[in-house]
């Protein structure tokens, strides 16, 4: 696991990006696709940015978690 | 009166317990109404004639059963029969993501940023079932 300050700081900015994209769904009332596009894309971006505090923290577990992350989000467009 | 009450309250447990399989089939029985009754048809507005069924409308009983069972057995008016349906290709589709991609993603959040992590995947997950599925 990573560490705390920056799991927190990580969590907090992807509940956010979350929160808005929601924000902007009900009040904007975009196409369904690119909802679930930009879902996949928060997605990949979080785990993108744990895969990089990851590497900078050496933590192996969290490396290798990230990038099964990373590649399920990418993977999820085509399911 | 003091010796009676546990006799009382033991003859009204025993009581309860023993009707309460019967319950279920006297309300089922309770349903079904008059004759008058049950020849309305109780449709929603959007009822389509060519059989295209919505989420909100599945499970009738000629989905699953014969008419004249469904004539039989008081769902002549074609309502809902509470047991488990067959789900269609969106459906199947759209619970093949949270299965497989939803998971991973879940137990990657918890692994990488503890639970904090866990809860923005899951929350993630369900807005995209959301989506798919609505």
């Amino acid at each position: 696991m990573l560490s705390q300050t920056q799991s927190r700081y990580l969590t907090t900015i992807g509940f956010a990006l979350l929160a808005l994209l929601f924000a902007s769904d009900l009040l904007l009332k975009p196409p369904k696709e690119l909802v679930s596009l930009a879902i996949a894309c928060i997605s990949a971006l979080y785990f993108t940015a744990t895969l990089f505090v990851g590497l900078k923290e050496r933590k192996k577990g969290a490396v290798v978690a990230s990038a099964v992350g990373v590649v399920t989000a990418i993977a999820s467009f085509f399911i | 009166m003091k010796k009676c009450l546990p006799s009382i309250v033991s003859a009204a447990l025993c009581l309860s317990f023993v009707m309460t399989p019967f319950v279920p089939v006297a309300a089922a029985y309770a349903d079904e109404g008059s004759p008058a009754e049950s020849s309305e048809i109780y449709v929603r507005d959007n009822y389509d004639e060519k059989y295209d069924i919505s989420l909100f409308e599945r499970g009738r009983c000629t989905d699953s059963y014969s008419k004249a069972w469904c004539d039989s057995h008081g769902f002549a008016n074609n309502r809902t029969v509470p047991h488990k349906v067959k789900l269609n290709a969106k459906e199947e589709a759209c619970l093949r993501d949270p299965y497989l991609a939803g998971t991973a993603e879940v137990i990657a959040g918890l692994v990488t940023t503890g639970p904090g992590g866990d809860l923005f995947a899951t929350a993630m997950t369900s807005y995209r079932l959301f989506t798919c599925m609505f």
